[in-house]
């Protein structure tokens, strides 16, 4: 397994392009394409950042043996959030809590220099989220009288494990994809 | 509302995320799938309520959980990441050695496998073999085999040359006849989770994916 935080992509340029869409606007894509560049800058890599199908504003170096593209795509695939615990939770003075839940999926596509796919893969991930006096009570006394410090859960925990999950997946994809091209290098210059 | 007090108070026992009764150790050791109210009548019948005649008061989803049969940690993580999806893998390389020669459907399959561990070797072995039976190739549990002195010079050789040279070598010896085609899986580099796989035929070689 690679190590997201090792000189995995020395070798490499790699070029991350994030698409905007319904989950996603041009700014969290912006901020998305930046986050990932930079862990795969971290990585060895030389990185150029793009949105959408634009060009990359500053090409990178022709001469470096593995170019890759890795495409960001992010989708929901459900929300719901039920009426019927939002009125318990309502009638209850928030002491019994309401769920909101969402699910989504990030779906990544790594591509050659010649647009040849060499890995893609569809992260899905999902966010439950419990609103009220009596889950804040029950979450924060569990927190500081049960929980490891490792195990406690602050407002920022979920996104936290989600990015620390999304880059070492992301991480290993973009390894595996290299390891393809590199394999597929002298049957492809043999054609 | 005090109805709903049970369905309430036993929620955080039956949801499969980190949470107040449950540690994240233990929520990764389900594996959830986001599925429609039919999909799972279809894989659950009976556990799910199906949609009313006139539709639900809202829509629902249903998240299908289930224990893994071997709590993680208990294998490496590599080859945990290469079994947990063993199944989709090997249909995948055996639908690409079938689609690229279509020629070799008469042909009789051998399997190979390149992988650190003996033990994952032969569950990959085996379930790449019962992909190739199942898309209809015939297939033998005979093993090609080098002469010791060919296998002292191919594995000093980089991947790009030794899987060519050992495809000549098993023609050549004649561990491989003209009615045989060797599949070898292969994981080439210790830190990636992806499988390879090669074709030798007649004493060719070519790198399937």
């Amino acid at each position: 397994m690679v190590n997201p935080d090792a000189q995995n992509l020395v070798g490499v340029a790699l070029t991350v392009r994030c698409f905007p869409g319904d989950l996603l606007s041009v700014s969290e894509a912006g901020s998305l394409c930046s986050k990932v560049g930079a862990l795969f800058e971290q990585q060895g890599a030389q990185v150029g950042l793009t949105l959408g199908a634009q060009p990359l504003a500053e090409p990178l170096p022709a001469d470096v043996p593995t170019q890759l593209t890795v495409e960001l795509r992010a989708r929901e695939l459900s929300a719901s959030s039920d009426p019927l615990r939002w009125s318990a939770c309502f009638v209850s003075y928030s002491l019994i809590p309401a769920v909101t839940e969402a699910s989504f999926a990030q779906e990544v596509v790594v591509r050659d220099a010649d647009g040849f796919l060499l890995a893609e893969a569809s992260l899905q991930g999902r966010i439950v989220r419990y609103v009220g006096l009596g889950a804040w009570v029950g979450n924060t006394t569990m927190n500081y009288l049960v929980r490891e410090e490792e195990d406690r859960i602050l407002p920022e925990t979920a996104s936290e494990h989600l990015s620390d999950d999304l880059y070492r997946q992301l991480s290993q994809l973009v390894y595996n994809a290299k390891v393809q091209s590199e394999l597929l290098r002298p049957a492809k210059a043999a054609r | 509302m005090f109805g709903l007090l049970p369905l309430l108070l036993a929620l955080p026992f039956v949801m499969p995320q980190p949470g107040s009764w449950r540690d994240r150790d233990d929520a990764h050791n389900y594996t959830c799938t986001l599925m429609t109210v039919e999909q799972a009548q279809l894989a659950r019948p009976g556990a799910v309520r199906p949609v009313g005649p006139r539709g639900d008061l809202y829509a629902r989803d249903v998240v299908l959980c289930q224990e893994r049969m071997l709590p993680l940690g208990l294998r490496l993580d590599a080859d945990e990441a290469i079994l947990s999806t063993l199944d989709a893998r090997v249909k995948e390389l055996a639908g690409a050695a079938r689609s690229r020669r279509p020629d070799l459907a008469g042909a009789t399959w051998l399997v190979e496998v390149y992988y650190p561990s003996p033990a994952v070797s032969a569950k990959i072995g085996f379930a790449t073999k019962n992909a190739l039976m199942a898309s209809g190739l015939a297939v033998s549990d005979r093993a090609p085999t080098l002469a010791a002195g060919d296998v002292q010079v191919i594995t000093r050789m980089p991947p790009s040359e030794a899987y060519p040279t050992a495809c000549r070598r098993y023609t050549d010896n004649g561990s491989l006849g003209p009615n045989d085609a060797l599949l070898a899986v292969v994981l080439l580099d210790r830190q990636e989770t992806a499988l390879h796989a090669g074709l030798c035929a007649a004493g060719s070689w070519t790198w399937l994916r």
